[in-house]
């Protein structure tokens, strides 16, 4: 889409269209046509406030949605197969090798009464895919897999309860499980988000070193801009479940076209000030499924954005935005009012 | 644990203390002359008044209680006032097993019933396997026990004579087979009876750790079986609140054995007690008392060194 | 949804999240999980209370023994006679008020006892909490039939009494509830806020602490009814309870029990009743707790 040159890198994630729905309701849809990529070696910065839609998307790629509950649709692409199409079993099992979670949460993440090693094992015993190691084998892999995301003293914590590590120590451990099958993408839902800050930085180095030594292209997931601006290499903005900005890592606190972004950033503690925010009414939207979903604050709003979803349209190269009026560009031509299919009529 | 299990002890004698006194106060209130049953038709006078020595009856309260305390420490439970005036111990040690077997396969029974059915509907992810599932529970909750017990007596045993009738068959005399198979028709009761709380609780504790838990969609990922996810990781932590009801329902049991066993004529704990305070056995009724209390105490206390054992950060938290 | 038409009309301004909240909650107790259960009860609450007088049944125990056992259908006996030849309906209707009463009478006693000593026993944590929860650990580890066994021996069988027996074992299951409740509470910033500027304990207690845990304590005090019945049922077929001629469901289980093979519908069409009333009690604190959850979310 955006990406010119020869070589190409390998995309390991390529989401297009995923809109996500209440089971049986109508109306404005959870994710409405998200797409999202994640190149291999590359960290994808997705970012937003909280409800935005950042967890779903994992979720719904991951294919751990309760399908009782939420009705998805749209392609999704992991390491080139399109596992949408697969069965529950054979998805979950594919994605077990390919992808891995770390969450925001690494106390909840774990298993309380189940000690650390075998937790960390357990894949590379039973999972169906795995290489279904001996006892042993397996041990020893935890072994070193504790030893690679740095966990000191691995020998003695394999045998450890998750409630008598650190949080840091936790996160690590759940980075272990997330690598023991080998995968090739990573996803991180707000991994430091629980963490001091000293620890958040040691797993954000760590999350880069195994980014950079095994190849692996990470999603991460964050309400923080600044530390999604220093680790990143492609942001893209979720608001009220739609993409609303995508963007290189260079563009956020330069050139952010969406009135959105910019309030984001204006918000973090040092970028506000030199630019004098007129203060919004909040409207309320009759139909939202076919406004823009930040026209109820947005200071540039004129009668379309009410009206019509803007479609995510490329304002210059690599930089997306779904904005009738992006700014410091030309106005998008209206005529593309029809382009966006999530805002379809009477689903 | 010890530690645990020693800071538990002064709270047990308490309990077990105040129930004593309790039931010491009961049977004290209690009207009636209790010499006079004694004697029957030899009451004279004289006969009277060496039995109330005999008894302290002329004691004051509070010197009574404490006697009778001291004796029971000491193991002296004294013998039955009701002809044949057997060692109270002797009851205690007869009544002790049918309700033992009871309380035991009663258990064995809802806790299977309980945790099965509860996987069942939770893992079949199928609403109408659930439903049926609810909808058992909801039945065997809503019918007393008593009468549930009738009725399937009825249906089982007179109708149809697929299970043994009422009565209870001591091992030495039929045989532990026949002992059994007398006890495990009400022990099935009793187990219909408590089970769906015990479903209920731990259904929903299964179901929240399912859907709530992060270790839970880790564990999903890691693309182990569900079978492998459940009995692996969900069951274990899904089982304190599971315990919790166990431990609140034996107080509970005990007054549903009374009912089964007068429905079953079988001679329990439960038909002792109920005799011996309706006839003023005074020792007899003191003993079997404290005894259950005792029996309430120690199963909670094997709770919570369940609940130890099977959580470790309880475990660390009392060591 | 009003699903208007992309126009100009599209903006409007501010929301009105008052009445619509205020409708939903009005909804959230219309759906069926609420309404059979309680419509259940409510008729039979009224078929009790007021059918013997509507329908000029006759008195339940002043039956003639020439009249026995006819079967459901018969003129004068709808549903037939006991061995007694007691009219069956009125039977059923009358002991049915003396089942609700004493269940009822029994919960109150447990939700008001129980509560005030739990609320005061999770309070005050320290000496007073422990002498409460031991009194209620003894409550608890006390076969609960003993004291019924007592009640009768001593004060001879009776609705009262039966009411008191039964109430006095309430206590300790309510008596846990309130204290758990009342010390997941205590904790929250505004109790603690309230303790150090002085406000009186009782005051805290009831102004703070009580529509705290009201919710859990009424959505108990439905499973503590169910229980109630059970207990007054199973009393009264011992013979501990309500005694005969007086009728209640449970009696009339118990002093049929010898004619189960002879006449089955003389215990079957008590345990119906007393099956509907209890399952209704259970659905209804299920559907309310339901309410609860979604009104949290």
């Amino acid at each position: 889409m955006s990406e010119s040159g020869a070589a190409m890198p390998e995309r390991l994630v390529d989401v297009e269209n995923l809109t996500v729905r209440v089971s049986g309701r109508e109306g404005m849809p959870i994710l409405d046509s998200v797409s999202i990529t994640v190149e291999a070696g590359k960290m994808t910065a997705l970012v937003g406030e909280s409800g935005a839609g950042k967890s779903m998307t994992t979720k719904a790629i991951l294919g751990i949605l309760d399908d009782r509950l939420f009705d998805v649709s749209g392609r999704i692409e992991v390491c080139g197969e399109d596992v949408s199409a697969m069965k529950t079993k054979q998805r979950r099992q594919y994605i077990s090798r390919v992808a891995a979670l770390v969450f925001q949460n690494p106390t909840r993440a774990l298993n309380p009464t189940m000690r650390i090693g075998p937790q960390i094992a357990e894949a590379t015993r039973f999972a169906p895919d795995g290489p279904h190691l001996s006892d042993k084998a397996a041990h020893d892999r935890a072994i070193e897999l504790m030893k690679q995301v740095g966990i000191a003293a691995p020998e003695e914590r394999y045998f450890a309860f998750p409630h008598q590590m650190s949080g840091g120590m936790k996160q690590r451990a759940v980075i272990a499980i997330a690598l023991s099958l080998n995968p090739k993408v990573l996803f991180c839902d707000e991994p430091t988000s629980s963490l001091d800050v000293t620890t958040q930085a040691l797993i954000m180095d760590l999350l880069d070193e195994l980014r950079a030594r095994l190849g692996l292209g990470i999603l991460f997931i964050t309400h923080d801009l600044v530390l999604a601006a220093s680790r990143a290499d492609t942001v893209q903005v979720l608001h009220s479940g739609r993409v609303v900005e995508k963007m290189p890592v260079d563009d956020l606190f330069q050139r952010a076209a969406m009135p959105y972004t910019r309030d984001l950033i204006a918000r973090v503690p040092g970028f506000g000030g030199d630019e004098p925010r007129p203060t919004m009414i909040p409207l309320e939207v009759a139909s939202p499924a076919h406004a823009c979903s930040y026209v109820g604050e947005c200071a540039f709003r004129q009668g379309i954005c009410g009206t019509q979803v803007p479609p995510l349209a490329e304002i210059e190269p690599g930089h997306l935005a779904r904005c009738w009026f992006p700014v410091g560009h030309p106005p998008l031509d209206q005529s593309l009012a029809t382009a966006h299919e999530g805002a379809s009529i009477g689903r | 644990m010890l530690r645990m299990i020693l800071g538990r002890l002064p709270q047990m004698v308490i309990v077990v203390l105040g129930t004593g006194f309790l039931a010491f106060s009961i049977m004290f209130v209690l009207p009636g002359d209790v010499v006079r049953s004694i004697l029957g038709d030899n009451y004279t006078p004289q006969a009277a008044a060496q039995i109330s020595a005999q008894l302290h009856l002329n004691q004051p309260f509070l010197i009574r209680y404490f006697s009778w305390l001291g004796d029971f420490v000491t193991g002296q439970l004294g013998t039955s006032l009701i002809p044949p005036h057997q060692q109270v111990s002797d009851l205690l040690g007869q009544a002790l097993l049918p309700t033992g077997e009871m309380l035991l396969f009663g258990q064995i029974i809802a806790i299977v019933l309980g945790v099965g059915l509860a996987v069942l509907s939770v893992a079949s992810r199928n609403r109408v396997v659930d439903r049926i599932v609810q909808a058992i529970a909801l039945v065997c909750s809503s019918i007393p026990g008593f009468v549930l017990g009738l009725l399937l007596l009825e249906l089982l045993a007179v109708q149809f004579q697929l299970v043994s009738p009422r009565g209870w068959v001591a091992p030495a005399d039929g045989g532990w087979g026949e002992n059994i198979s007398h006890i495990l028709f009400p022990s099935l009761i009793l187990g219909l009876f408590t089970f769906p709380v015990m479903m209920r609780v731990f259904r929903a504790e299964l179901v929240s750790q399912l859907d709530d838990e992060d270790y839970v969609t880790l564990a999903r990922l890691k693309g182990i079986s569900t079978g492998r996810l459940i009995f692996r990781h969900v069951l274990r932590n899904s089982s304190f609140g599971l315990l919790t009801v166990v431990g609140i329902n034996v107080a509970r049991l005990v007054g549903g054995v009374v009912v089964i066993e007068a429905i079953f004529g079988i001679p329990g704990m439960g038909t002792l007690i109920k005799n011996s305070v309706q006839q003023h056995d005074t020792p007899a009724a003191l003993a079997s008392i404290t005894f259950v209390a005792i029996f309430v105490v120690v199963a909670n206390l094997l709770v919570d060194i369940a609940y130890a054992i099977l959580d470790p950060r309880v475990r660390d938290a009392a060591s | 949804m009003t699903t208007a038409t992309p126009t100009n009309t599209s903006m409007i301004p501010t929301s009105k999240r008052g009445p619509r909240l205020r409708l939903y909650r009005a909804r959230a107790y219309r759906k069926p999980s609420v309404i059979v259960p309680a419509a259940i009860l409510l008729f039979i609450l009224l078929a009790c209370f007021a059918g013997p007088t509507l329908f000029h049944l006759p008195k339940p125990s002043v039956g003639n023994l020439s009249d026995y056992l006819l079967p459901i259908g018969s003129p004068h006996h709808l549903l037939g006679t006991n061995t007694l030849g007691n009219d069956m309906l009125s039977q059923l209707l009358v002991g049915g008020q003396i089942t609700i009463i004493v269940s009822v009478g029994a919960m109150a006693l447990g939700l008001v006892f129980g509560t005030l000593i739990g609320m005061i026993a999770g309070y005050y944590e320290r000496i007073v909490g422990a002498v409460l929860m031991r009194i209620l650990d003894i409550i608890f580890a006390f076969p609960d039939i003993i004291l019924a066994v007592a009640i009768a021996a001593y004060l001879g069988p009776s609705v009262i009494n039966t009411i008191w027996a039964i109430g006095f074992f309430n206590i300790a299951g309510f008596g846990r509830i309130a204290r758990a409740q009342t010390l997941r509470v205590v904790r929250m910033d505004f109790i603690v806020a309230g303790r150090s500027s002085g406000i009186s304990g009782f005051s805290i207690l009831w102004t703070h602490i009580w529509p705290n845990i009201a919710g859990r304590v009424f959505a108990y005090a439905l499973i503590a009814l169910s229980y109630a019945m059970m207990a007054e049922a199973s009393l009264s077929f011992l013979g501990l309870g309500v005694p005969i001629p007086t009728p209640s469901w449970g009696n009339i289980i118990g002093s049929n029990q010898s004619y189960m093979s002879l006449a089955p519908l003389l215990i079957v069409m008590p345990a119906i009743l007393l099956f509907a009333t209890i399952a209704s009690a259970n659905l209804l604190a299920d559907g309310l707790q339901e309410k609860r959850a979604s009104t949290i979310e």
